[in-house]
């Protein structure tokens, strides 16, 4: 249930991002998350919208894209994506990687409308 | 209207960890974010810590996360240590805006290593930065040697793990070269030490691990 952490975070942060760029209304907001973090989309998504509820962000669509667990091999030189619970290069079995994505815990960018200019 | 934002979602938090983190470094604290699930030893680990490094004269302070209840804190404050309980009702870790609350309770000039007992959980503590110097993930044998594989991020955030409860072993079907194996893999440089608090198992190994973790804080200036 990070879930619930990383959702208030979000919205503590649109709350914000709206008053500095002077919007009305978040529309949508792109978010990329790395496999490696274990979160669950539609449990993010539940939670983000319950807590939503009443705020700039209520009707926000929450996009997200999953990034996969990719690593680039310093034996082999080459780059792969790592199957579940796998963590040494499928090519050569080597286990001294470096991380290419997997990790992240990102917002995008975000659509809202602007207050308008009177 | 499309604006480009490119930050971390947790950045609040991991801004307030680094004021903390900074505050430590000024104060030569210590301070060890301990993760586990529930049961596996956290609190008793603790309890045979405490003593020891007491008696090479380290002022220890313990900040407690628990779900519901003050037991361990409890438990802990038996040592005349300070406590800090931190209750996160149902909440399934700490963030770093508890842990400052908590300072505002200790006597930060007057203390070597603070332990953080953070919530019984191998996920969400593992994603929340609290200003510590190291995470140190704690697993038990009962727990199966499968644990290490399912729960990536804290086995590679983590600086040691201590595997506990290893006079399991000839009882349960828990075998070390898989978690050897999935740990080599995961986190190739992390120190592992094998214990059994309960019987007084490693704990030698491990206070070494804190003493040589506390004066390299004192080197680095």
């Amino acid at each position: 249930m990070h879930e619930l952490g990383v959702a208030q975070s979000l919205l503590d942060y649109l709350e914000k991002a709206a008053k500095e760029h002077h919007l009305k209304k978040i529309k949508s907001v792109t978010l990329k998350i790395g496999k490696m973090r274990q979160i669950v989309p539609e449990t993010l998504v539940f939670l983000f919208q319950t807590l939503a509820e009443g705020t700039i962000a209520e009707q926000a669509q929450l996009q997200i894209e999953l990034l996969p667990v990719r690593v680039h091999c310093l034996q082999c030189n080459q780059t792969a994506d790592l199957p579940p619970r796998k963590y040494s290069c499928p090519h050569c079995g080597n286990s001294s990687l470096e991380w290419v994505s997997g990790k992240e815990l990102i917002i995008d960018h975000i659509e809202g409308d602007p207050i308008d200019a009177n | 209207m499309q604006i480009k934002i490119m930050q971390n979602i947790l950045a609040a938090n991991e801004r307030k960890a680094n004021e903390l983190r900074s505050l430590l470094k000024e104060k030569k604290i210590l301070m060890v974010n301990l993760i586990s699930s529930p049961g596996s030893g956290k609190t008793t680990l603790l309890e045979k810590t405490i003593p020891l490094l007491q008696a090479k004269n380290y002022r220890v302070a313990v900040i407690e996360g628990d779900v519901e209840t003050d037991r361990d804190a409890q438990r802990l404050m038996a040592y005349g240590i300070p406590v800090i309980l931190i209750t996160t009702s149902g909440a399934c870790h700490l963030e770093s805006v508890s842990i400052e609350k908590a300072f505002e309770s200790l006597n930060l000039d007057e203390l070597d290593i603070i332990f953080v007992e953070n919530v019984g959980n191998l996920v969400c503590p593992a994603e929340f930065d609290i200003g510590e110097d190291a995470k140190v993930a704690l697993l038990s044998t009962p727990e199966g040697d499968d644990k290490v594989a399912k729960y990536p991020l804290l086995f590679q955030e983590a600086s040691l793990v201590i595997l506990n409860k290893v006079d399991l072993l000839a009882f349960i079907p828990f075998k070390e070269s898989y978690f050897e194996e999935d740990l080599k893999q995961i986190n190739p440089q992390v120190a592992v030490i094998k214990m059994a608090a309960q019987q007084d198992m490693g704990l030698e190994e491990w206070i070494d691990w804190l003493r040589e973790m506390v004066s390299r804080k004192h080197r680095t200036d």
